[in-house]
């Protein structure tokens, strides 16, 4: 039981950090091209949002 | 590709790559790794049928095979590989769940003999690791061309996902290979959906792609914009759509390493809710890889590397930052695959040739351990067929598909569905090989013989027939001479709608007198008895939407109406 939530909280801030670096990514990707600028920053603004929520969850259950 | 691709490819496929080696470390029993210890639900097993299916061969084969021809294949990967989930998971995969097998290839043995055992196993090997070459092929193709680095590079780069994907599975078993494959999925779908979209708004949509078709040849629009608009000279559209619904239908009965993701699920209920995920999956994605094929046509008209197209069309349209998260997508969808093919062959060869006929009596560590050290064999096996792909990898694909693997999947059928006589099944696999192989060769030699017997579409109609009609025919006349087979000895073997499973667990122990004692004996009896459903039924039945049979039949309806009136 005790691994399982180890294992839980884990995948919960694993996934939080690699989200956040995608979305980090795809903003910088606006620096080498502004075609479909808002398209990328769209994206990245969802990654933050969702990256956002696990790592809310994360911290709640730590 | 710039700085900041490179990083996306490296921080989303590294990150589940890390995932799976980190989270995932099997017990070292084969029933954990092989089966993940029949503890996984719907959505997860859906998801990786779904990334199993759909790898990053096809990403660029379909592009490259809708470039030619058209909306056809949708037929296939709408409908095709739909049926063949529904007939595995409601009838083929039930028996074989219950009896407790591992393998397709091991439930072959019990309903038709050792002969169909290993020929399964064989056809098996041959049509997966030529999968695995197609992948190979496909991303060496995209990272040459839309990374713009050298042949070298491409291949070390292939060769390196190949390796680390053989690591998690090592490692993990079926459980990482599945988990891993959920996470790919998804990064597939948003992938596909990328590059669709964005060619599909600077190409001007269904009007604008209309009309550039038109201005290359007023009749290619009509070729390759309608379902039943492709029909090579001899064979009618209806018999290519046949052609292409049986080629996904074969796929998903007759693979050991979709089945095995059924028998790992945690219920019957399970496997049967994953069948439609899986379905409504490929739907999506492949609605965007397959129109990508005309859209292709008609920005680059004389292509003569029809496989080039996908990779063309993403340098063509994709700025920075895309371009890294589709060869992200393209990247996982070879992951999802490489770990399926390795799991399940090497289940394949561990229980069905290995422990069969090799070393019968070892211990259960033993085999995991043979399981895992074949894994890295099994994924390298697939560089053997590169040499052959380059004219073009879907055509290449179906012209073996129509000659192997139909016959296997028709013995199957007959096998759950008919009461056939267990000594019938190595000869109607015997009759579809050699009709299918002497069609390839009487085709590539032109010995003149008829379109309709040689061609790769009617190899698909008449690799049904032959085999089933000779197991009838044999099935007669052996019950003529020798009386029909027993009830028994059909039992927990064809497909029944409730079967008492405690009972056929005994009965499977001790079916066959050569397993004796042996390691497959003991996990077979000892394999634990899943439930039907994972919940209790609530009084009044279950709600329309946790009844996989309506869902599937509503399923059915919608495609067949998009594909065969709205599309045709």
């Amino acid at each position: 039981m005790e691994n399982e939530k180890r294992t839980i909280q884990l995948e919960l801030i694993y996934s939080a950090v690699i989200l956040f670096l995608v979305a980090i990514l795809l903003l910088a990707s606006n620096l080498y091209s502004t075609d479909l600028w808002l398209v990328k920053t769209l994206m990245a603004l969802a990654l933050f949002i969702v990256s956002a929520i696990l790592g809310k969850k994360y911290w709640s259950n730590h | 590709m710039t700085l900041v691709d490179w990083l996306l490819v490296l921080v989303i496929n590294g990150g589940i790559v890390l995932y799976g080696i980190v989270v995932f470390r099997g017990k070292g029993e084969s029933f954990d790794w092989y089966l993940a210890a029949k503890s996984m639900p719907w959505w997860v097993i859906g998801l990786s049928a779904f990334g199993t299916a759909v790898d990053s061969g096809d990403y660029v084969s379909i592009v490259g095979g809708s470039y030619e021809l058209g909306l056809s294949q949708l037929s296939s990967w709408w409908l095709g590989i739909a049926v063949g989930w529904i007939v595995l998971s409601f009838f083929v995969i039930v028996p074989m769940y219950r009896s407790g097998v591992f393998t397709n290839a091991e439930w072959l043995e019990f309903r038709f003999g050792p002969g169909a055992r290993v020929i399964a196993v064989l056809i098996n090997i041959q049509s997966r690791t030529n999968v695995l070459g197609n992948i190979f092929f496909s991303l060496y193709l995209v990272l040459k061309i839309v990374a713009n680095i050298g042949s070298g590079w491409s291949w070390m780069i292939v060769v390196g996902v190949a390796i680390t994907s053989a690591v998690y599975i090592v490692r993990g078993g079926l459980k990482a290979g599945v988990f891993t494959d959920a996470l790919q999925s998804t990064i597939m779908i948003v992938a596909a959906f990328v590059l669709w979209g964005v060619v599909w708004v600077k190409g001007g949509g269904w009007t604008g792609l209309n009309e550039r078709l038109v201005a290359i040849d007023p009749e290619l629009a009509d070729t390759l914009l309608h379902v039943g608009g492709y029909s090579p000279d001899g064979v009618p559209a209806i018999v290519v759509i046949f052609g292409f619904i049986v080629v996904l239908t074969t796929y998903a009965v007759i693979n050991q390493y979709e089945a095995i993701r059924f028998l790992g699920a945690k219920s019957e209920w399970d496997f049967k809710m994953a069948a439609l995920v899986a379905s409504v999956a490929t739907a999506i994605c492949l609605w965007f890889n397959v129109s990508l094929g005309p859209l292709a046509h008609a920005d680059f008209p004389n292509l003569e590397t029809v496989d080039a197209a996908y990779p063309l069309m993403m340098v063509k349209y994709l700025p920075p930052g895309l371009i890294g998260l589709v060869v992200a997508g393209l990247i996982a969808a070879a992951y999802s695959t490489f770990d399926s093919v390795a799991i399940g062959i090497s289940s394949l060869f561990v229980r069905d040739i290995y422990a069969r006929f090799i070393v019968r009596n070892a211990d259960d560590a033993h085999y995991t351990l043979v399981g895992r050290i074949s894994v890295p064999f099994i994924i390298a096996l697939g560089f053997i067929y590169v040499p052959f792909i380059q004219d073009g990898m879907l055509l290449f694909f179906l012209r073996l598909a129509g000659a192997i693997a139909v016959p296997l999947m028709t013995i199957i059928l007959m096998g759950v569905f008919t009461r056939v006589h267990r000594r019938t099944g190595i000869f109607g696999l015997l009759v579809g090989l050699t009709y299918g192989i002497l069609a390839i060769i009487a085709d590539a030699n032109q010995w003149g013989w008829p379109i309709w017997i040689t061609h790769t579409w009617w190899t698909y109609l008449w690799n049904i027939l032959l085999p089933a009609t000779t197991m009838l025919i044999i099935s007669r006349v052996i019950s003529i001479f020798h009386g029909p087979m027993k009830e028994e000895e059909y039992k927990g073997l064809v497909y029944e709608r409730h079967t008492v499973t405690a009972e056929l667990r005994e009965l499977m122990g001790h079916r066959l007198k050569v397993l004796e004692g042996t390691w497959l004996q003991k996990t077979l009896i000892e394999a634990p008895i899943n439930p039907e459903y994972p919940f209790k039924i609530p009084p009044g039945g279950l709600p329309w939407y946790r009844r996989p049979g309506l869902l599937a039949i509503i399923y059915l309806i919608i495609v067949c109406y998009l594909l065969f009136i709205l599309l045709w």
